[in-house]
Order: C-alpha cells, then sequence, then structure tokens
C-alpha cells in the first residue's frame, strides 16, 4: 500500500493525488522534453522548469501536509512522496528554517540524462529544484518569495552526487529570483 | 479482436508501481515517474506560447521537438511494454492476430493515466485512426489558456506515429533491442509513420482525433 | 527489457546468471533461469519480502515481489525465465544475492553446506 494512495478511474484513465492528474511518464521522455524545451528557450529553461515545478508540487503538498504535522514529519512525508513518485531519493538532513543543503545520489532526471545524452555541462534537475522549494515552503511555513533552489553538484555533469542549496530570506530581499 | 481491454487495465492497475527506496519505479523494463500533468501542461504551453509571441517562424520547429518527444516515449515506453514480462503475462495471452498487438498497446496506455484513448480505425500497415475524450495535454490548455488556433496535443501525437512505426515500420514482434540506431531507422526513414492532430479539444472540438499514416 | 544488453554471465552454483545494463546504464538487473518453474508455493519461501504481488487470476499469472535493499523479483508462474531489479545498496553484491534468493525460491541447499 503506498502512503499516498493514487485515486484510478479506469473510465476516463485518469489518476489523481490530492487534486493533481498524474500521468506515468519514463526517463526518455522526461528528459527529451527536458531537451525539447531548452534547445527551444535557451537559458530561460531552467527557471520554467523550477516554477512550473514548484506550481504543480505546492499545490498537491497543500492538500497532503497538515498545518498541525511537525516540521520534521512534514519533510518526512514530502521525502516519501517524492520517492513513491519515481523521482529518485533525497537526503535533507542538513537544511534547517534558516536554509542549508539537500543532496540525492538518485535523481530519475540526472540518471535518466546520463543514460540518454550523456554528461552536460549544467544542473538537469530543475524539477527537483522546484519540488524542494515548494516543500521548503511548506514545511516551514514561508511564502515562495522567500525560498530559492539552485543545483550545484548534478550526476549529469559527471558529479558524485546532485547538491542543492537552499536559500531562505526574509522576504524582502528575494535575491533577484 | 481478442484483447479484453478492462481486464489489461485491471490487472496494470493492480501493480504496485511505486518507488522503492531508491526513489524509482522499475516496470515493463524501464524506470517510470508518475508526473504531474500540470508539469508538463505548463513547462511545455509555456515555451511553445513564447515562441509564438517572439519567434513565430520558429513554431513548427519546437512543436516538432514536443512531438519527437512523444515518439521517443512511444518507441522506449510502448516498446519495452510490448517486449516486458507484464505484457507476456497480461496481454500475450488474448493476442490472436498481428492487430491485436494495436488493440493490447492502446490498452495498456489506457492505464497510464493520459486519458482514454480508443481505436477508432485500423487499416493494418496503412492508417491508424484514435480519438481521446479527455487527453491531459488538452485539459492542461483549457484550464489555463484560451480557444487555441493548433492542436496542442504533442505526446499523444508522437504516440500514435509509435505504435505504427514499431508495428509496421519495424516489427516490435520479432524483439529487436531498442537502441537509437533501431529509434531512427524506424521513425526517420522514408515510409515512417506520422501523425496529424485534426481535432483537438482546445480548439473547441468535442474530443481531439489523431490520424496516422506513411510520410511519402 | 528496453535498451539493455548483455554484459556478463556468471555461473554460480549451477546457476546461470545474466547481468544485463539497464535502461540507466546501471548493472541493476540479473536474468536468471532457474532450474525449473517457479510455482506460487515457491515465492512464499523467499524472506524479508516486503510488497508480494501475484496476478493470479491471469493465464499466465504474474508476480513482483518486492524485498527492501535487496531486489524487485518479477516473472511469471510456469515460465523459469526470472528477473532480479536490484537496489542501488545491493549492486556491489548482486551475484550473492541473487543466487541466495534463488537458493530461497527453490529450496536449494547451499553446494557443501552440513546436512
Amino acid at each position: 500500500m503506498a502512503d499516498f494512495p493514487v485515486q484510478f478511474n479506469p473510465a476516463l484513465n485518469q489518476a489523481r493525488l490530492a487534486g493533481s492528474n498524474m500521468v506515468f511518464h519514463c526517463h526518455y521522455y522526461n528528459c527529451a522534453v527536458h531537451k525539447a524545451i531548452e534547445e527551444t528557450l535557451g537559458d530561460q529553461a531552467t527557471g520554467l522548469f523550477r516554477e512550473t515545478a514548484a506550481a504543480a508540487v505546492r499545490s498537491q503538498l497543500r492538500h497532503l501536509i497538515d498545518t498541525h504535522d511537525a516540521v520534521i514529519t512534514r519533510f518526512s512525508k514530502g521525502r516519501t512522496l517524492f520517492q513513491q513518485l519515481g523521482f529518485g531519493s533525497f537526503d535533507a538532513q542538513q537544511l534547517t528554517s534558516a536554509g542549508g543543503v539537500v543532496v540525492s545520489n538518485s535523481s530519475h532526471y540526472a540518471l535518466g540524462w546520463l543514460s540518454q545524452y550523456g554528461i552536460r555541462e549544467t544542473p538537469v534537475c530543475q524539477f527537483i529544484e522546484g519540488y524542494l522549494k515548494a516543500l521548503v515552503e511548506i514545511a516551514y511555513g514561508l511564502a515562495p518569495e522567500q525560498v530559492a533552489v539552485r543545483e550545484t553538484d548534478c550526476m549529469a555533469k559527471g558529479d558524485a552526487n546532485c547538491r542543492f542549496v537552499v536559500e531562505v530570506s526574509d522576504g524582502e530581499d528575494t535575491h533577484g529570483h | 479482436m481478442a484483447i479484453d481491454e478492462n481486464a489489461v487495465v485491471a490487472a496494470c492497475s493492480h501493480l504496485p508501481l511505486i518507488g522503492n527506496e531508491d526513489g524509482l519505479i522499475p516496470a515493463f523494463g524501464l524506470y517510470l515517474t508518475r508526473h504531474y500533468a500540470d508539469f508538463y501542461n505548463r513547462s511545455s504551453f509555456e515555451a511553445v506560447r513564447q515562441v509564438e509571441q517572439y519567434r513565430p517562424e520558429a513554431i513548427l520547429q519546437t512543436e516538432a521537438g514536443l512531438i519527437e518527444a512523444g515518439m521517443l516515449c512511444a518507441f522506449y515506453t510502448f516498446g519495452g511494454i510490448m517486449l516486458s514480462q507484464e505484457w507476456e503475462a497480461v496481454v500475450t495471452p488474448m493476442i490472436e492476430s498481428d492487430d491485436d498487438w494495436v488493440y493490447g498497446v492502446i490498452a495498456v496506455v489506457n492505464s497510464l493515466g493520459w486519458g482514454k484513448w480508443r481505436l477508432e480505425q485500423l487499416i493494418p500497415g496503412e492508417r491508424l485512426e484514435i480519438s481521446i475524450a479527455n487527453s491531459y495535454e488538452s485539459a492542461g490548455w483549457i484550464g489555463h489558456y484560451p480557444r487555441s488556433q493548433r492542436p496542442r496535443c504533442y505526446l499523444a501525437q508522437g504516440g500514435c506515429a509509435g505504435i505504427m512505426n514499431l508495428l509496421y515500420q519495424g516489427d516490435i514482434r520479432q524483439a529487436p533491442a531498442l537502441n537509437p540506431d533501431y529509434f531512427q531507422e524506424i521513425f526517420h526513414s522514408p515510409g515512417s509513420f506520422r501523425c496529424q492532430e485534426i481535432a483537438c479539444r482546445t480548439m473547441g472540438d468535442d474530443m481531439c482525433r489523431f490520424v496516422t499514416t506513411r510520410t511519402l | 527489457m528496453t535498451s539493455t544488453r548483455e554484459v556478463a554471465c556468471l555461473h554460480l552454483e549451477n546457476l546461470e546468471l545474466v547481468m544485463v545494463v539497464d535502461c540507466f546504464g546501471d548493472h541493476r538487473i540479473v536474468e536468471v533461469n532457474l532450474p525449473h518453474p517457479p510455482e506460487i508455493a515457491d515465492l512464499k519461501r523467499l524472506t524479508d519480502v516486503g510488497r508480494q504481488t501475484i496476478l493470479s487470476d491471469l493465464p499466465r499469472p504474474f508476480f513482483r515481489i518486492d524485498c527492501p535493499g535487496r531486489f524487485l523479483l518479477t516473472g511469471i508462474i510456469g515460465d523459469p525465465k526470472v528477473r532480479f531489479t536490484l537496489r542501488q545498496a545491493a549492486l556491489t553484491k548482486a551475484p550473492k544475492i541473487v543466487s541466495q534468493a534463488v537458493r530461497e525460491l527453490l529450496n536449494l541447499k547451499r553446494k557443501g553446506a552440513k546436512r
């Protein structure tokens, strides 16, 4: 039994989890769409992936994470959901309400990109950046403009693991993000 | 037609396709994600809309990139499904004719959360027509953007072309290795199949319709 | 398996373990031709099983057995070919883990083990 059961409606071929439509896709598609959009938008693509990911995840986590949950429980739920949906796994033990670092040694996007297209020069896990941004916002009760997540190391660049730096501001300084 | 679609969908939906402790979902010989439809819809549509606004001359190229992603998806995902143990267990015992491979893969697609695909016409080796009453791509457009002047179901276009290329340009029944060379051979050679979305809900049609034929 | 290729074939205690590269380019998959096809009763011998799914209503019953920390085992009842998809943490010990699981599955004694 999944921690977060997906409701499948066979009459419509529609799968829903906490208000969101969920669709199965393999890494070939995930990475090919990523590549197509990068080729179209260039540098602007990273911001688009990050923001669309954060919006989709934020909307769902608001349904799944109880405001009465302890912070550690909120992170645990977010991490469990991430794994359940097949995006990989991450370790957020070095993260506090002031920010910190999240590390992943199993990223669907990075592993997928490597196997499909080989080493790249820039990080590829913008979806995870967006996911973590939404999770940190909800876990600590922060506004979207207070949280910025950037991937500094990425297995798709040849790094040993994927490393995400989480910055939390007081809300006035948004670092131009 | 011997494929019992309800039985296929029921069997697939009973598979616990849930990430393990590595956060991976091994199934059908692939690693799957159960992704956010909104993420793909918004990412793709925002990219396309930017091109439409600022570089309209590049729109066909942009759409071709998204359709190519759909074809890669079909090649590896549908191909992987048709070579998998799951297929062997669930679908193979129902197959009585070559055409049943098409019905079978559409039955499996109807467990992926992509909206209800319906095979309207199959002329083996020549033409495939599929309708989708509720494609997730059209749903994503309708929820956020005004009525479209052009069809928007890029994944589905690639998927429909993929079914025909896997079965009638290549031959998935012979269990070929699914690699980039084989993809090029069956998707980008004379006579490869391409799909045209002839009706789309984003344009005000009642459902999305896809016609797949060979390129000349 | 999509885009996989055989990279090594080990013979271990009369078992042929075929290591293949998976679609992530890793060596997570081991295919084994069992000495005889597994039956449902055999599956119950596996230890430390997490989630177990047997689609027994199918004409060719499919099974999917997840052993956390070790592997996912998939196959068809009556078909000797089974597939282990290993966890990342288990990759370095793949042959040992797989051969142990096969012994459990088929109730085989380890060679040289005391009776």
